[in-house]
């Protein structure tokens, strides 16, 4: 796996997972993005369980696309844990669903979510919400991704 | 008295005895001289006769002198005998006695030869008999009464006496004379004799000597002895003189003290009589008893007897505390045995009980009789019965006392009007103290307008009459007015002449104001239906609340039983009920009666029952109620409440049916609910992924591969592209539509100008072009969720600008008009309008009346108006013509509340 992951995307679907990377390829975004298939996937890779325990959780992706309607493991309760864990509390997440309904939104919402975004059925508007989404994220807003925070939120947790 | 008697003859015994030595002395005297007499005439008839007359003559006054002692004696001793009780005067009085008939025949032997000394002694026997009778009387009477006989008999006794004295006197004279005469003769004899003798013998001259001598020894003798006779005689006499004066100032003592009693006793034989008189009166007229020392009755009379209702033989022997009643304290009977036991007399008033219990009263006089050693040897009560004067007494204290204790004012006066009795209750009806008010006039108690008054009861009274319960006014010493009710009646003297009048006045101030407030509530009282029975049940009073309730008069009920009269049924057993009504004092219930008519009533009735003062139960007050029109009403509402709970009941079924019914239609469209919902999040979410797929892949498509793409594959993927996007605008729809209907409503108050204004500015970025007049009216503040209410007006002015399209100039006019005094929104446009006829389709889902290629849509926009609408409770409907434009028009029901407001706040037509 790559050793960086700017960009994780929790996607059952696979057509989704075309079109969210074919927008993100178009916007020069793809090349630090891991898909994973289900809520479980996604929290193994976070918290450098199971087929990801290698890897360093010191470097938690930038930001995490999630469906909500995942097998497994939901969305939601992805989105918990990570706001929950001290280590991963400072990647963006960012709900990506087809659903409007407003008690996904309230919840997401009162869970942490940094974005709610419902994917449009439109292919230009879904590929420049991608795209704005992407730049916006890993360029415009300046995650506190330093050391010095992920070091104290890891004694935290430790702690 | 008798006492002082006692003692002045003390010294008799002593003298007693002397004088029988006396009478020994006399009687060896009688003897010596009886002796000395026989010598004598042995020597007068040896000697000389005149000699022998001579012994003869001192014969005769010896025995004078005795028969005069023996009398004395006599007298003595029935005297003290009859003074003293002592029976050795008897002794005295009875050897005299003997002796005075010896003496009497001696004298009479003696003068035999002297008929002019018998006749003499005729007369001194008589005398003497006629002394010894009176002696005899005294002594009898002595002895009968133990008494002291009357003085009449001692004054008798010394008058006859005198007589004898005076007889012997004579005769003792006589005899002397005669001796001087025969002494002389003697004399003269002697002489012859001796010359005789002298000149015969000288023996006759010795015998002569010796009888001159043993004549002279005699003489001798015989003067002496005469000498001493006459000394003893004296010495008699004198004693008998100093115990007649001392019996006599006893006698004078006495007769002063028994003048006391009775004057009458002052004369002779008429006072024993008298006296016998008086005592049978006192017998008959007091009630005596003797007792001794310690009380025990020795002697009764019958009065005593008949009063005590005891027999003497029940009576003598017992204590005199018998009688006592118990009324008097103990220091009374103390007091009263302290004064007799003194020997003093106590007088007082005693209150005894007699054998049957019943009460007298005796005035009494306890005499105590003192024996010789000073102390009461007895006590003589004499009473009298004043039983009745005690009654009578208790009256007249009784009568003092009520009118001492009259609360009204009683009130004496005389014929002229002048106060002479007053009581308490006046003193405190009119302020004048008694001390003021008798000796003053009546009329001060009058006012001044009622002066004439007074006169007129004195002149009625003046002619016996009576004035009774004559209510009038007095004044009052502080010159306030009372009013009274006064009854004058006349008194009258023994004579029956009126002497004055008296005034029994009673203040009615209070009763009068009771009066009033007893009239008032007699008044109240007959609405009320009252009767009183007695304990039997019979009807005493029956008031006039109930001749008007049971139509009885009073004449029919009084006397009758009330439950015969009124048929009475009882709600419970009636010995329950009287049983209730004697422990607690009153019964209430409801009684069911039958008026004189025969209907029946109902009655709420209360009972009491009346005690006297006693607290013996008297009688029974029964208050009825007629409550028959209140029992039917209660049977009626009764019914009715019954017809009110079936009601209720039938309700409360159908509620509970409705209830169970709703709960299941509600759980059938909870469930239709969750299952829409599922469908629809699964629509917004899984329906939607495989368009954006299409819409995506397809777009991808043309973008990658379309120029090689011959025109018509181009246009295929256009249309499919166009196709999946239309699908998910229809989806879209189709969940909005169905959120409105999932989702609860939100409501504040809200401006609709303000939506408006912000709908316009947003759909106006869509209308950019085109030329369009919005007309917006002042739009109310109104209750509702603005998040739907602006969807409404959204779709709604949406529609007005799509269907206005084809105008050069869109009219748009958004306002608000009265329905029913109900304000109702419109929105109008000048597009192109439709046909009336199509109007009930309009609101249907996809319900559409254009082709969608002259105006765009899903046919959803006004289901959802309508859905909104509806769910604000409000209506929604539209006026169109074809070519002309359309209005709709909406309420938002119940809820719209229009709210004042403020022209700046709307955004009309500014654009």
């Amino acid at each position: 796996m790559n050793a960086s992951v700017d960009i994780l995307s929790v996607e059952d679907n696979q057509d989704d997972i075309d079109l969210a990377l074919h927008a993100l390829c178009q916007g020069k975004l793809a090349n630090s993005i891991l898909v994973v298939r289900d809520g479980e996937e996604a929290l193994d890779f976070l918290f450098c369980r199971g087929q990801f325990s290698q890897r360093d959780i010191d470097h938690p992706p930038k930001v995490v696309l999630l469906d909500l309607k995942l097998p497994k493991i939901e969305g939601l309760q992805v989105l918990k844990a990570i706001k929950a864990d001290p280590r991963t509390r400072t990647s963006s997440a960012v709900i990506m669903t087809s659903s409007k309904e407003e008690r996904d939104m309230v919840e997401s919402y009162n869970s942490g979510v940094n974005s709610y975004i419902q994917k449009p059925v439109d292919f230009d508007q879904f590929r420049s919400t991608v795209k704005t989404l992407g730049m916006y994220w890993m360029i415009v807003n300046q995650s506190p991704v330093n050391h010095d925070v992920r070091e104290l939120g890891r004694q935290d947790h430790e702690r | 008295m008798t006492i002082r008697i006692t003692t002045s003859f003390e010294g008799l015994p002593i003298e007693s005895a002397m004088k029988r030595w006396l009478a020994a002395g006399v009687t060896s005297a009688v003897l010596l001289t009886g002796f000395m007499g026989f010598l004598s005439s042995q020597s007068a008839r040896q000697a000389s006769e005149d000699a022998e007359w001579v012994a003869h003559t001192h014969a005769v006054e010896t025995s004078l002198a005795l028969t005069l002692q023996h009398a004395t004696d006599i007298e003595t001793g029935s005297r003290g005998f009859a003074a003293t009780g002592d029976e050795s005067f008897l002794q005295l009085y009875r050897d005299a006695h003997q002796f005075t008939d010896q003496a009497l025949k001696a004298l009479r032997r003696l003068t035999a030869d002297n008929p002019m000394q018998q006749r003499r002694l005729d007369h001194l026997e008589s005398q003497i008999v006629a002394r010894i009778e009176i002696s005899k009387t005294m002594v009898a009477e002595r002895w009968r009464t133990n008494t002291i006989p009357p003085s009449s008999l001692f004054v008798e006794g010394k008058r006859r006496m005198d007589q004898v004295r005076a007889t012997v006197t004579e005769m003792q004279a006589e005899e002397n004379r005669l001796l001087d005469e025969r002494t002389k003769r003697s004399h003269a004899a002697r002489q012859l004799q001796n010359f005789v003798a002298l000149t015969s013998s000288g023996m006759g001259v010795i015998v002569l000597l010796f009888a001159g001598l043993a004549i002279g020894r005699e003489i001798n003798k015989n003067a002496h002895m005469r000498a001493q006779l006459n000394i003893l005689n004296v010495g008699l006499e004198r004693r008998v003189e100093e115990r007649t004066a001392a019996l006599e100032s006893e006698i004078v003592e006495r007769q002063r003290a028994e003048n006391a009693v009775s004057e009458s006793l002052a004369s002779s034989k008429a006072a024993l009589k008298e006296l016998a008189d008086q005592k049978f009166a006192l017998d008959q007229h007091a009630i005596v008893a003797i007792t001794d020392v310690q009380g025990t009755i020795t002697y009764v009379n019958d009065k005593f007897c008949a009063i005590s209702h005891y027999s003497k033989d029940e009576l003598i022997g017992q204590n005199h505390r018998i009688l006592n009643s118990g009324h008097h304290p103990k220091d009374f009977f103390q007091q009263m045995y302290h004064a007799i036991a003194n020997g003093k007399v106590w007088h007082g008033e005693i209150r005894n009980r007699a054998k049957d219990g019943s009460i007298y009263w005796v005035d009494t006089t306890i005499v105590p009789f003192v024996g010789g050693d000073g102390k009461p040897r007895q006590y003589v009560a004499i009473r009298a019965d004043i039983t009745e004067r005690k009654r009578a007494e208790e009256i007249r204290e009784r009568l003092a006392a009520v009118v001492e204790s009259s609360d009204d004012a009683i009130i004496s006066k005389s014929l002229n009007g002048t106060i002479t009795a007053w009581n308490p209750a006046a003193e405190k009806m009119f302020g004048y103290p008694t001390s003021e008010a008798v000796g003053r006039q009546m009329f001060m108690l009058f006012p001044t307008e009622r002066t004439d008054e007074e006169s007129d009861i004195l002149a009625r009274i003046g002619r016996g009459e009576s004035v009774t319960h004559f209510e009038s006014v007095r004044v009052r010493k502080d010159g306030t007015h009372i009013d009274i009710s006064v009854t004058i009646s006349p008194i009258r003297d023994s004579t029956g002449a009126v002497m004055g009048a008296s005034t029994i006045a009673r203040d009615i101030t209070e009763q009068k104001k009771i009066d009033g407030a007893l009239q008032e509530q007699a008044r109240v009282l007959d609405l009320a239906q009252v009767l009183v029975r007695d304990l039997p049940g019979n009807i005493v009073l029956w008031n006039r609340g109930a001749e008007l309730l049971y139509g009885f008069t009073r004449e029919e009920a009084i006397g009758q039983s009330s439950h015969e009269l009124l048929k009475t049924r009882f709600p419970e057993p009636f010995d329950r009920i009287e049983k209730r009504l004697y422990e607690t004092g009153t019964w209430e219930g409801e009684l069911i009666h039958c008026k004189r008519d025969g209907s029946q009533v109902v009655v709420s009735s209360f009972w009491s029952l009346y005690r006297d003062s006693s607290g013996q139960p008297v009688r029974v007050l029964e208050t009825n109620t007629d409550i028959t029109a209140r029992k039917q009403a209660e049977e009626q509402l009764a019914a009715q409440a019954q017809e009110l709970i079936r009601s209720e009941q039938q309700i409360r079924q159908l509620n509970e049916d409705l209830e169970a019914r709703v709960q299941t239609r509600t759980a059938a469209l909870e469930a239709a609910n969750k299952e829409l919902e599922a469908f629809t999040y699964s629509v917004s979410h899984d329906l939607r992924a495989p368009l954006r797929h299409i819409s995506g892949f397809t777009r991808i498509l043309v973008e990658e591969f379309g120029p090689s793409l011959p025109v018509g594959a181009q246009s295929h993927l256009q249309r499919i592209e166009h196709g999946a996007q239309r699908m998910g605008l229809l989806v879209d729809e189709l969940l909005n539509l169905t959120r409105v209907g999932r989702q609860a409503l939100s409501i504040q108050v809200t401006g609709l100008g303000s939506i408006v204004k912000d709908v316009i500015s947003l759909l106006e970025l869509e209308a950019t072009e085109r030329e369009v007049e919005w007309k917006i009216d002042d739009l109310p503040f109104v209750e509702c969720d603005p998040t739907l209410t602006r969807q409404v007006f959204q779709n709604l002015i949406s529609n007005a600008l799509k269907y206005s399209r084809p105008r050069s100039k869109a009219v748009i006019e958004i306002g608000q008009i009265e329905k029913d005094g109900h304000p109702v929104i419109f929105v109008r446009d000048n597009g192109v309008g439709f046909s009336m006829k199509y109007a009930d389709k309009l609101f249907g889902v996809f319900q559409r009346l254009h082709r969608p290629e002259d105006f765009e849509g899903t046919g959803i926009g006004l289901a959802t108006v309508q859905r909104i609408i509806h769910k604000h409770g409000g209506q929604v409907w539209v006026e169109a013509e074809l070519d002309k434009g359309a209005t709709f028009y909406f309420t938002l029901g119940g809820l719209v509340q229009s709210v004042s407001q403020n022209a700046s706040m709307t955004a009309g037509g500014q654009s």
